[in-house]
């Protein structure tokens, strides 16, 4: 005998936890090598700019070699005594790297230079006279191990996100494939429209990515300016630099040219049906917010387009075909108006709009104004196309 | 003797919220167990694909030859379409529970009979962010 049964089953608990758990051992890995290895020597490299100089006499120098199955590393052990009001010291601590690398050479170099009996200078911490350095340079596998750390706790952060559903759909893992949102179907009525990216959001996301980047090659510049006013500057770290910083001057014209933006006319659009059919007729109303004196050219445009978001290696792309474009209004003298209504159809034979996660139908009303030598109006205010009425 | 499951409809082009009613039949070698009917739809193209089952009938069996009828109610949206970068495709799926045995038909749905055709409009906009020159 058959039996039916009706069900869909839908997997998101499971996935969600495997995320969480993913995300928390990549970022929590991720942060602790970059802690010990790359945060913690730069910040021993910052405070011991205080510290006091004195000399002292190398009691044993050698490169110590760690054996194991992945190959030997090795670390400079160099023991060295020292005085201080007074007192004897010993320390073996060369600089502030608390790790053995691979490359014997270069060390061997360094522990060359430094024969037992020799005399040489040392930096003491005021605060603890037992612990003392020869060397207050950035240790360099700091440069190796900030960037390498950082992927790891990028893909962590973004998976934790992604899991609590924190993060834009667009950067969303593919955990599950049940993302679609399904069209409303109701009418929402009269509605003025939100742009895509507000001039204010625009501004804070940029001054955030700006702050944290220029804060980070902040540390690494004032350990370059240290450098040149002591008179031994670090040339490699210096050249090491030079694009952070230009990205860090792009990134601060880009919240000088979004300012500039604020004080550009906003353009204020009102449906009269904010989610229109494929096929309605609805008028479109808009105002400026200010005068459009100094605004040479305004349109306003109905765009409908494809957006197709695919892996490629490790990096998310979103390509767009553009299907539906049709200016709705096209001013060549803006000044002489402030506000106007006109009409606008959704084509009855296209496609209403759909977000199943990756591939997406987009509708938006796209705001262009050209001002001269000042940031243009370019605005986006998206809007949902419903599927045609039922029959 | 080969596994052989068939999905048999009057037509494959529906109306968006239209019922789809048909027949499924097999003749197999072995006890099924259970045969899964699916409906559902797909993206392929550019993008990764996205993929989600709107509906779903079981029939626990026991038989290695037989035949059922069913019903589904087709959702209101996504209609079947075809762009440049996304096509959205619909189909039936039949499967067995024991055995590899499968069978799909793709369908379409669309409020005007075929998938609809998005073309490639030539976006000309320059979508600049600062203006120089004289006005």
């Amino acid at each position: 005998m058959n039996t039916m049964q009706k069900s869909i089953t839908s997997k998101s608990a499971g996935s969600r936890i495997a995320g969480i758990l993913f995300g928390l051992l990549f970022f929590g890995v991720g942060f602790l090598f970059c802690w010990m290895m790359a945060i913690s020597p730069l910040l021993n490299v910052i405070n011991s700019k205080d510290w006091i100089e004195a000399d002292c006499v190398i009691t044993s120098s050698k490169v110590h070699t760690n054996r194991s199955s992945d190959g030997d590393t090795y670390k400079i052990e160099i023991s060295f005594s020292y005085e201080l009001e007074g007192r004897n010291y010993r320390s073996d601590t060369y600089d502030f790297n608390i790790s053995s690398s691979s490359g014997y050479d270069g060390k061997a170099k360094i522990v060359a230079r430094y024969p037992v009996g020799s005399k040489k200078t040392c930096w003491i911490n005021p605060e603890d006279p037992t612990h003392a350095v020869l060397s207050r340079k950035v240790p360099g596998i700091v440069y190796f191990v900030i960037p390498f750390t950082s992927i790891f706790m990028i893909i962590g952060l973004t998976a934790l996100l992604g899991s609590f559903g924190l993060l834009p759909k667009s950067w969303s893992i593919p955990f599950n494939n049940a993302r679609h949102k399904r069209v409303a179907t109701e009418a929402k009525g009269t509605k003025q429209l939100t742009p895509k990216n507000s001039g204010i959001g625009k501004v804070l996301i940029i001054t955030a990515v700006a702050c944290f980047w220029n804060g980070i090659v902040s540390v690494f510049l004032f350990q370059v300016y240290k450098g040149f006013q002591e008179g031994d500057p670090e040339w490699f770290l210096a050249i090491f630099m030079i694009p952070f910083v230009c990205i860090g001057l792009l990134l601060i014209l880009g919240i000088i040219h979004s300012l500039l933006s604020l004080a550009n006319p906003k353009i204020e659009l009102t449906l009269s049906e904010s989610s229109p059919t494929l096929g309605q007729t609805v008028e479109l109303e808009w105002q400026a917010n200010k005068p459009l004196k100094r605004v040479s050219k305004l349109q306003i445009l109905l765009i409908g387009k494809e957006a197709a978001t695919y892996q490629r290696g490790t990096k998310t792309t979103t390509d767009t075909s553009t299907f539906h474009i049709c200016a709705i209004l096209d001013l060549e003298n803006p000044a002489l108006h402030q506000r106007g209504t006109v009409t606008l159809t959704i084509p009855k034979d296209s496609m209403h709009s759909f977000d199943s996660g990756n591939n997406k139908i987009l509708w938006e009303l796209a705001v262009d104004g050209t001002i001269h030598r000042f940031p243009d109006i370019n605005d986006t205010y998206p809007i949902t196309v419903r599927p045609l009425p039922s029959v | 003797m080969n596994d052989n499951l068939f999905i048999d409809l009057e037509s494959t082009q529906f109306q968006p919220e239209m019922k789809i009613s048909g027949k499924i039949l097999w003749a197999l070698d072995k006890d099924p167990k259970e045969l899964r009917l699916t409906l559902g739809w797909s993206t392929q193209g550019r993008g990764s694909s996205d993929h989600k089952a709107e509906d779903q009938l079981n029939w626990k069996t026991n038989a290695t030859s037989g035949e059922e009828t069913f019903e589904f109610t087709l959702p209101a949206t996504p209609y079947s379409f075809e762009g440049k970068l996304i096509a959205l495709n619909w189909e039936l799926s039949l499967t067995a529970k024991k055995g590899k045995a499968q069978c799909q038909l793709p369908i379409t749905v669309s409020p005007h009979g075929s998938a609809i055709e998005l073309p490639v409009v030539n976006d000309e906009r320059k979508r600049k962010s600062f203006s120089i020159g004289s006005r």
